[in-house]
């Protein structure tokens, strides 16, 4: 795995609880000018840090930046929105955190990014941000996202079993994050849902989804919406590879995921004109 | 397994070892949890690409 300096707290995040956060602190010599904020994938019930170590340590370690990865609680111990208002408190308190733990880093830039449902969640960051006044996000990266509750699209319906990730499994997935066809229903769960006054202003956008994968066309759909909505979107299918891509470590030297980290890495570190888009 | 796309020969290993019940979606939570936990135990290497000139 890419070398990186871990460290973790505890941060209480008021009526939600406490919950551990990692810091991935890249091994180089070059000051940090790059926060990624991190949300794991894995259905909302599994997944953790361990899962995820190895993607976000070449995230840290490709991009120079620090990346912050909030073991926010699964389900079907928490329902929704309880991860995503734990991840929220963090991300809107981001800076004081970084300054109390890290006394050297000013950062530029501040990625939200997320795996599968960690996607899902990533967006909701941003909706949450803008009707509350949060943290402004200049770039939003997508592997593979969840958008939409509902099951029955082009790929759910080509992909629906032997494709690692089944059609089964993700409606057991739902279950476990939502009481109610109406949690289901919040921009916040189902983002594709979403108007396009309230996608207007999300920050620029990568989204890469996999050939072989039940998310495949709701993914694509979303990257589709937010391009309608003004945004700048930048959108791969990869051929030839199921869902979990980047994440799986049986699957780090595949043709997809190497090309899939390659974009996404430089496509982080393509950080000129998000400085100049500031400035506006 | 005949498949309607091609996979990579990775993708095709997963694939089919998790085809295998029970799914991981039919465990436990905590079950579940731990055989994500122990297949992501497996070492990753770095490869350093070397340009010669």
């Amino acid at each position: 795995m890419y070398p990186a300096n871990i460290s973790v707290s505890k941060i209480d995040t008021g009526k939600w609880g406490t919950i551990s956060v990692y810091f991935v602190m890249p091994q180089s010599s070059d000051p940090v000018c790059n926060v990624i904020f991190y949300i794991h994938g894995a259905g909302w019930v599994f997944g953790s840090f361990h899962t995820h170590e190895k993607l976000v340590r070449e995230l840290a370690a490709r991009t120079n930046s620090l990346v912050v990865f909030p073991e926010y609680t699964r389900s079907p111990e928490a329902k929704y929105p309880v991860a995503i208002e734990q991840c929220y408190y963090v991300l809107s308190h981001i800076r004081e955190i970084i300054e109390k733990i890290f006394s050297n880093i000013n950062y530029r830039t501040l990625t939200v990014a997320g795996d599968s449902v960690g996607g899902n969640m990533a967006i909701a960051m941003i909706f949450m941000a803008k009707k509350r006044n949060g943290p402004k996000v200049q770039k939003l990266l997508l592997y593979y996202p969840v958008t939409n509750a509902c099951f029955d699209t082009p790929s759910y319906r080509k992909f629906a079993s032997n494709y690692y990730l089944y059609r089964e499994g993700m409606k057991w997935f739902w279950r476990q994050y939502t009481n109610c066809e109406s949690d289901r229903n919040q921009i916040t769960a189902s983002p594709l849902r979403a108007d396009l006054k309230c996608l207007k202003d999300f920050p620029e956008t990568m989204i890469i989804n996999g050939q072989a994968d039940v998310l495949r066309s709701e993914g694509e759909a979303f990257g589709e919406k937010l391009r309608c909505a003004g945004v700048a979107v930048t959108a791969l299918r990869v051929q030839g590879i199921i869902h979990d891509f980047v994440m799986l470590n049986a699957l780090d030297k595949t043709n997809a995921c190497r090309t899939a980290m390659d974009a996404s890495t430089e496509w982080i570190n393509r950080n000129d004109q998000c400085v100049e888009k500031s400035k506006k | 397994m005949k498949r309607c796309v091609p996979l990579e020969a990775a993708a095709e290993d997963v694939s089919n070892q998790s085809s295998v019940p029970p799914m991981i979606f039919q465990l436990p939570p905590k079950q579940g949890r731990k055989v994500l936990e122990e297949a992501q135990n497996s070492i990753v290497y770095i490869c350093i690409r070397q340009t010669f000139l």
